[in-house]
């Protein structure tokens, strides 16, 4: 049983390189003849002295038949750090994930946008302070899901009250937009139960468009 | 900015919508959406192509339309559990992903894992390997309209598939390697469903190759198609086999050795011209390769425990529940809480189907990986599908998505 509780370097060399020394020292490290074969960033807020985010990349020599960590510390806000997609081009992809889940910025990346999350999305979902459920979940309960009839379930907003949002926002946390998404089936379903012109604001069809009148 | 580049801007501003999104009347370029849903890109993969008539000029590929968040799920994960969330990723390829990260997780463990564990490792990695090159058969087939192409790889398919039901209990995201070995021996009987496969497969790959090596159409459609030199597959990193089709000899089970590879012999078979074809040809070859790899592993398979007995790692065998209360304790440890892992990061590869399979794991010491992070060969050789695409017309390019055989779950993870 070979087994050794608390080693903190168990794996292959690791190196550790300043932000400013990246980019020369990435094409130093291509003469020799290394080349990137992986490429991530981390959010180093949780391990002890190791400031906020860093950039991590793989090297592999095939000739050596070896393999290099190399870190490289991602300062500031918002991070950044000199890109390497000039020096690798296989670069160009994960670091466009690493900008896409951690903010942290490619200095001299020829396009640097987001790759996996949709380019209007807010926040960087990788990051330890962008926490899981955090995101309101886009499926809105529907009406015509809920039983309707008096005694058969709670109202509407009682049972609101009582669904874990996992630590979604409260409404008045939110955009007018979002919250009005997420009244509006409610909204609709007292509409419809007060008995407001029930055949335009039934709880099945969508709600109409305010017509101008002339 | 290239018009495809600007456009690929614009259309992420509008939402995807139209498919023609501009034409340039002097230039007589045209700009064309292929995907995400469309039968030849192999799930949701976009291609944003500028063609000048049907001469592809630049194709871009936009992804992230199967953004699960498996690496922040992993976060939330024990050790154990992470195991379950790494495996669907590439879906083609469950065996060879949780190798990576139980190569990884070993690392930092500093655990062995007892020769037996070793080899059904090898053998489920292998049979791995040959049904997930039968659905790139199958597809690839259908893609060029060798349609009986699907039918026979997908036929023998469920042969792969019913044997990893017999080991694992499941077809596809087995959860079954594990950091430590495999979460269970191979059932009994398992030597005859494998000789079973040992002995028919490599009857079928000849008929495979009878149908379709000499026919003149796929000769037609695969020869001289989608070139990658041999500089472009180390500038954009291409492993796996379309980089050993450009003549990159270059292979983890060979050159750097893990598992029980080091204790078998394999050739690893490489192409120099970098077409289609030469893929074909590569991983034909492959498959032939793990056939007899599987018929080694199983002359070779040593008898021994499966995985390490470590009882800090391992839950006891429900035997001992009844007879040892500290097996009642660790087991309860174990499931309530889940194992420490030293503090520190570790990078481990496999050979998956499609090239190098990287998983990055760090930890701060406790129960969860604190990151979980992989390198995804389709994620990684799909920059390479521009150079190979452009300056060939748009058929052309489904032959050319077809052997770069990407597998959306993993390129958008």
């Amino acid at each position: 049983m070979s087994r050794s509780a608390g080693r903190l370097d168990t794996t292959d060399e690791q190196i550790w390189v300043e932000p400013g020394e990246w980019a020369a020292r990435a094409r130093g490290l291509k003469e020799e003849g290394w080349s990137l074969t992986d490429l991530a960033g981390l959010d180093t807020i949780g391990l002890h002295g190791r400031g906020a985010f860093e950039v991590v990349a793989q090297l592999l020599h095939p000739e050596l038949k070896r393999r290099i960590m190399v870190h490289v510390p991602a300062p500031g806000e918002p991070p950044t750090v000199p890109s390497v997609a000039d020096v690798w081009p296989v670069a160009d992809f994960p670091e466009r994930e690493a900008y896409d889940m951690f903010g942290i910025r490619f200095e001299g990346h020829p396009n640097l946008v987001r790759i996996l999350m949709p380019d209007e999305w807010e926040g960087y979902p990788l990051r330890k302070s962008y926490g899981v459920g955090k995101v309101a979940i886009e499926f809105i309960p529907q009406p015509m899901l809920q039983i309707q009839s008096a005694g058969q379930s709670p109202k509407p907003h009682e049972s609101d009250a009582d669904v874990d949002r996992l630590g979604q926002p409260e409404e008045d946390e939110m955009g007018d937009h979002e919250a009005a998404m997420r009244r509006a089936p409610f909204a609709r379903a007292a509409q419809a139960e007060a008995g407001e012109d029930a055949a335009s604001v039934s709880p099945l069809t969508p709600t109409p468009k305010e017509e101008t009148r002339p | 900015m290239s018009i495809a580049e600007s456009v690929v801007r614009t259309i992420e501003d509008k939402g995807a919508g139209a498919f023609v999104e501009s034409y340039d009347p002097a230039e007589e370029n045209m700009v064309i959406n292929l995907g995400p849903v469309h039968p030849s890109t192999h799930g949701v993969l976009r291609l944003v192509l500028e063609l000048s008539g049907e001469t592809v000029l630049d194709c871009r590929p936009v992804i992230g339309y199967l953004h699960t968040g498996i690496e922040k799920e992993c976060e939330d994960q024990t050790w154990r559990g992470a195991v379950t969330a790494v495996t669907r990723m590439d879906y083609l390829a469950p065996f060879h992903n949780e190798q990576a990260f139980s190569l990884a997780v070993e690392k930092l463990l500093d655990l062995e894992v007892p020769p037996r564990g070793k080899y059904i490792r090898t053998l489920m990695s292998e049979l791995g390997r040959l049904s997930s090159h039968l659905v790139w058969f199958g597809t690839s087939g259908l893609d060029m309209g060798a349609m009986s192409a699907m039918f026979y790889g997908f036929r023998e398919r469920e042969l792969f598939l019913d044997f990893y039901e017999m080991v694992t209990g499941l077809r596809m995201n087995h959860g079954y390697n594990i950091p430590g070995g495999v979460w269970q021996d191979l059932p009994e009987g398992w030597e005859e469903v494998c000789a079973n496969i040992v002995s028919i497969m490599p009857g079928r790959i000849d008929d495979y190759e009878s149908l379709l090596t000499e026919n003149p159409i796929w000769l037609e459609r695969t020869k001289g198609v989608g070139i990658m030199s041999i500089e472009d597959a180390v500038r954009f990193g291409a492993t796996g086999p379309i980089g050993r089709a450009a003549g990159l000899d270059w292979d983890l089970r060979r050159d750097m050795p893990y598992e029980a590879y080091g204790e078998l012999s394999f050739e690893v078979p490489v192409a120099s011209e970098g077409d289609v074809y030469a893929r074909y040809q590569v991983r034909m070859a492959e498959m032939r390769e793990s056939i007899k790899l599987v018929g080694q592993v199983m002359e070779k398979m040593p008898e021994g425990d499966y995985k390490n007995m470590d009882p800090k790692i391992m839950p006891p065998p429900r035997s001992e529940l009844n007879r040892s209360m500290e097996a009642v304790i660790h087991h309860f440890k174990l499931v309530t809480q889940g194992y420490t892992v030293p503090a520190g990061d570790a990078y481990a590869a496999v050979e998956s189907p499609r090239g190098e399979l990287g998983a990055y794991v760090v930890s701060d010491g406790g129960t969860a990986p604190y990151r979980c992070h992989v390198r995804d060969p389709s994620f990684i050789n799909l920059q390479s599908l521009a150079s190979m695409a452009k300056g060939g017309l748009v058929a052309d390019l489904i032959a050319v998505i077809a052997s770069v055989d990407p597998v959306m779950g993993g390129v958008d993870r």
